[in-house]
């Protein structure tokens, strides 16, 4: 069993220990996600606390047959930010030095070390994200992101919101047709 | 209704609930309608389970301590929670020794942003090669620059002429194993580490402990009983 799944488990059972392992191995990651869409350390620390909350008293109900651990607290932390994004009064802007915007790695060969890595389903996302446009793959990116409405990604981008509101669409369905 | 029921129009709106593009409103009322229906409410996790690897694309940052304090206080976790406490200790009873999978499934998507970067932490569950009755686990941590041992009580045995040695075993089959160092049979075991070891974590492929005799100089490579051995991956 892959250890973080273990770990996620023993959460469930409400082994504390665990549950410390699993924050110790898996929070560095989340904390970065919480932080690029709340654009705000101390939002992207509440939520990283309410969202591990959650994954504790939730553990139990965890199935390693339909998701890793992984992704499965991923779904719900990012939940969480987009929640907390939404009662946010005023919005953060997005600032200008985020380094993946136009990310270049769809583009990139990865070595077979890190393809053999890779889960098949996330191999498979990045194999379709690969095939879009590049600005239907930016903008895709940037929601997921900066959870960033159709009206931000038009700002930010400086496009007609139409415009915008189309690649995504299309971006989305083509998507949708490759992974299925 | 019927519009949620045409699966071109709720695919897409799963699709963009779980991107973030369904906000305000339409994301609430679409909140409502996943508790009401199993079908969106499969559709919207399957996408959202799709989406998720991309968090592993982003380069990771510690949180401060004060995160994990709130939440053990929120949690009343108390001292069981302790920082790289044992855990097995309390669920031995219960532990099914069974092999980890050596990979797992979030470790490589990191590498496409920068080929260079390397995870944060690695992992080896290590069990007794024969019996695999009893099993540790080893973390090797970069911010800590520290390999941590955590093992039920008993797991190594007690023999004053003998001593547990780690090793690392390369990936290239036609590199000798590394002597990393000793273990003691109580207490807490770490080991710090230095750059130039950290780097190389990223070819080693197992873990292993063996037995090696006191009187004897250290070998470079193992000469007495493997008594734990498990594969490395990358968290």
């Amino acid at each position: 069993m892959e250890p973080l799944n273990e770990l996620l488990q023993r959460s469930g059972q409400g082994d504390a220990a665990a549950f410390r392992q699993l924050y110790n191995a898996t929070s560095p990651r989340l904390f970065a996600l919480c932080k690029r869409l709340l654009r705000d350390e101390a939002l992207a620390e509440d939520v990283l606390q309410e969202g591990f909350v959650k994954v504790w008293h939730h553990a139990a109900q965890f199935s390693a047959s339909k998701a890793s651990a992984m992704t499965w607290m991923t779904t719900i932390i990012r939940n969480q930010a987009l929640d907390k994004l939404r009662q946010a009064q005023s919005r953060p802007t997005v600032v200008d030095a985020v380094e993946y915007e136009s990310l270049e790695f769809a583009s990139l060969e990865p070595e077979p070390d890190a393809l053999q890595q890779m889960g098949e389903d996330a191999e498979r996302l990045l194999y379709c994200l690969d095939q879009l446009k590049p600005e239907q793959r930016e903008c895709i990116l940037q929601a997921f992101y900066h959870g960033q409405t159709h009206d931000e990604l038009a700002q930010s981008l400086a496009k007609p919101l139409g415009t915008v509101k189309a690649w995504i669409r299309r971006g989305l369905e083509q998507l949708r047709g490759c992974l299925q | 209704m019927k519009r949620y029921q045409n699966p071109d129009i709720f695919e897409h709106l799963a699709m963009s609930y779980a991107l973030g593009t369904l906000q305000g409103k339409a994301r609430i009322r679409f909140e409502k309608l996943m508790r009401k229906h199993l079908y969106l409410r499969a559709v919207t996790n399957a996408y959202q389970q799709q989406f998720a690897p991309l968090a592993n694309l982003i380069p990771s940052e510690t949180p401060p301590a004060r995160v994990w304090n709130a939440i053990s206080k929120e949690l009343q976790l108390g001292k069981a929670a302790a920082p790289r406490k044992s855990w097995f200790a309390s669920v031995w009873s219960h532990v099914p020794v069974a092999a980890f999978a050596a990979v797992v499934a979030s470790v490589g998507t990191v590498l496409l942003l920068n080929l260079n970067n390397q995870p944060d932490i690695y992992m080896a569950n290590m069990k007794t090669p024969v019996q695999q009755d009893k099993m540790m686990v080893v973390m090797v941590y970069h911010e800590t620059m520290e390999i941590a041992f955590d093992m039920p009580s008993g797991a190594l045995p007690v023999k004053d002429d003998m001593m547990p040695t780690v090793w690392c075993i390369p990936k290239d089959s036609n590199k000798p194993p590394m002597r990393m160092g000793t273990l003691t049979a109580q207490g807490e075991n770490r080991m710090p580490i230095d750059k130039a070891t950290w780097k190389e974590m990223a070819n080693v492929s197992q873990f292993a402990i063996s037995l090696e005799p006191m009187d004897k100089p250290p070998s470079d490579t193992p000469q007495g009983k493997v008594i734990f051995s498990g594969e490395l991956a990358a968290l």
